[in-house]
């Protein structure tokens, strides 16, 4: 089972609020200082589930990443989780490339390695919260998806996935090869070992450019960027306590039913 | 001195804070209501590799520096100041005597459990009257054929109560003083073996401490750890102070970021109690006592890392970390204010931890002694 594996390295999640601060003018995000960005965690949960279909079963795992800043420290951390080889995809001509962008980067790299069973992304980046990547990725390579992924199982060349949906959860079974995206409800993530950190350490990460790929010029980049961020801002809460009373619990809630169906969203 | 970490060492760094976010942090609080917590934890601490850090590879260790071990019980005690200090000492007073002075058979037989945190060790120097003074230890151990015949008691024992062997500093013949000194491996089971523990603790209190008893107890001449005198009795201890060093630095860490937190946050007289310019003093005193005690341990690690000898910097390190820690843990509670009192929030269990490692590994008196005899050449203690 030859598995891909795509991850992203993002602004922590975990960040306390009061350190999170954007550059309107630029509509950018300005990392804090001395924070280092972390995989995502949905794509961590695509490592974790890549893992375990390969300790079922064996096979290899590739891990993919973009980007330059930061995408070595989430590369060794999946290799040190148990991958077995990674690939960086790094060049100007892909800075700044949004979900299209970077899908069709991933595809390219996808091609150029040529042997796949199984793509698994997360379902969605923790930064932006496109959640398009993995989809296009499909796409692009002509392959079946299926996204948000609670279990994934592989028995006899067959992918048996259940899927989270808006009232509970449904199952497929697809041929492969195939894209999974993966949601938290598949459980918790391994942290590395010392034994995994001590062989990723040693391991060397290529890092491949649009002309080893053979990526389209039209595609990356800004200017090729299909999506067009407006306005990038904080928004801000302001919270307003109203007590509701009554003579009685009663006559308290039905004051409080009102106020509730009065709100306009 | 060139102190980038390496790849390895943030990873390292990187994984034990992890681990302790998921494996210590939320059950710290419930630990010490409970003044225990599950062996379960070491065992975690093993799979992960963090109690095979400087462990020969042969044996499933990991060989690495101290630096690297150092950054992790820095982490580790970021949530749990006492396991931090527990799960260091496992590398140095329970792993490191028998990789560095054991026979292969003694390293067969303690390395790989230890490693794993399957097996646990206890190491036994202080008496009833014998702390800090060390040559007055009275527990005796009695060649008679092969075999040792140990008698004595020994007290404040870390994991006395827990350990699969106890390594018992013994005196084996008075008349040579300290090169009489011998440290004997007893499994617990021997006959003549016996302990009991130590409740109602002011500090560390879901780690065990206890009391150990030996009364006409033998254990085979092999069971004997090393050679004789006070190196061989206590080549280690350096290395434990090394981890409280190192401990006492995540612990201050949780202390400044903590109290940041709250005194941005907490507003009086209409503003955030940050705004005060005495609140601000004690902010800015631990920011100085956080960045002076980082580098003296990690310059402490690097240096441990070079081989050379660091009795000096160890004193300076233990010494001056604890009280930084300890001055730290005050002004953390009293920013607090009542809410520091309350176990709502770890600072208390600092305050109360940090005594601990205060007294032992050399009390805060015993290291300034020794930086004393470093610089004068005289030494204070005449026997």
């Amino acid at each position: 089972m030859e598995i891909i594996v795509c991850i992203k390295p993002v602004l922590d999640p975990d960040l306390p609020p009061a350190k999170f601060t954007v550059d309107g003018k630029k509509n950018e995000v300005i990392p804090p200082e001395g924070v280092p960005f972390v995989m995502s965690p949905y794509d961590a949960l695509a490592v974790e589930a890549a893992l375990r279909i390969k300790e079922a079963q064996g096979g290899k795992i590739t891990v993919l990443t973009q980007g330059t800043k930061y995408a070595e420290e989430i590369m060794r951390k999946a290799l040190a989780m148990g991958a077995d080889e990674g690939v960086i995809l790094s060049d100007p001509a892909f800075e700044d490339s949004d979900g299209f962008g970077t899908a069709h980067v991933l595809a390219q790299t996808v091609k150029k390695i040529g042997k796949f069973d199984l793509i698994l992304c997360g379902r969605q980046a923790a930064d932006w919260d496109a959640g398009v990547v993995g989809s296009l990725i499909a796409e692009y390579l002509n392959i079946p998806v299926v996204i948000r992924a609670k279990s994934i199982e592989v028995l006899d060349g067959v992918l048996k996935i259940e899927r989270i949906s808006t009232n509970g959860s449904e199952v497929f079974e697809l041929g492969l090869p195939a894209l999974v995206t993966l949601s938290s409800e598949m459980g918790q993530v391994r942290i590395p070992s010392g034994w995994g950190i001590i062989s990723a350490a040693k391991k060397q990460v290529p890092k491949w450019g649009a002309t080893d790929i053979g990526t389209d010029p039209s595609q990356t980049g800004a200017a090729a960027a299909v999506n067009r961020l407006v306005k990038l801002y904080v928004p801000v809460y302001e919270r307003k306590c109203e007590m509701v009373t009554g003579k009685d619990p009663a006559e308290a809630a039905a004051r409080l039913t009102e106020k509730i169906l009065a709100i306009k969203p | 001195m060139d102190l980038e970490f390496t790849t390895e060492q943030v990873m390292f760094k990187d994984m034990a804070k992890e681990f302790a976010i998921r494996e210590v942090q939320p059950y710290v609080k419930q630990w010490d209501r409970d003044c225990k917590m599950p062996h379960e934890v070491f065992k975690k601490l093993g799979e992960q590799g963090l109690l095979g850090i400087k462990a020969p590879v042969e044996y499933g260790g990991l060989d690495l520096d101290w630096l690297t071990l150092g950054l992790v019980t820095e982490q580790l005690a970021y949530y749990d100041f006492s396991l931090g200090m527990g799960s260091c000492s496992r590398t140095s007073l329970g792993i490191m005597p028998i990789a560095q002075n054991g026979s292969a058979e003694q390293k067969k037989k303690y390395l790989p459990g230890m490693i794993q945190g399957v097996l646990t060790h206890c190491f036994a120097t202080v008496e009833p009257d014998a702390g800090s003074d060390a040559m007055a230890i009275k527990t005796t151990a009695v060649l008679d054929g092969d075999e040792y015949v140990i008698n004595g008691n020994k007290t404040w024992i870390t994991n006395a109560n827990l350990a699969n062997y106890a390594m018992v500093v013994c005196q084996t013949d008075k008349s040579k003083g300290s090169k009489g000194l011998a440290v004997i491996i007893v499994d617990w089971g021997t006959p003549g073996f016996s302990r009991a523990p130590i409740e109602n603790k002011m500090a560390f209190r879901h780690h065990d401490h206890g009391q150990l008893f030996f009364r006409d107890c033998r254990v085979p001449k092999t069971n004997q750890l090393g050679g004789f005198g006070m190196r061989a009795a206590f080549s280690n201890v350096e290395h434990t102070r090394f981890g409280i060093a190192c401990a006492a630095v995540g612990a201050i860490q949780a202390c400044l970021d903590l109290s940041v937190k709250y005194c941005q946050e907490r507003i009086q007289f209409k503003k955030p109690i940050g705004s005060f310019q005495l609140v601000q003093e004690k902010i800015a005193d631990m920011v100085i006592d956080l960045e002076a005690s980082r580098w003296i341990a990690y310059r402490l690690g690097y240096l441990k890392d070079k081989n050379v000898n660091v009795a000096k910097e160890t004193s300076i390190g233990k010494y001056h970390n604890m009280e930084a820690l300890s001055r730290c843990a005050k002004a953390a509670v009293e920013l607090h204010g009542s809410y520091g009192l309350s176990d709502e929030y770890p600072l208390e269990r600092i305050y109360r931890d940090c005594m601990a490692p205060i007294i032992y590994g050399g009390t805060a008196h015993v290291h300034k002694l020794v930086l004393g005899r470093l610089e004068l050449g005289i030494d204070s203690v005449s026997r």
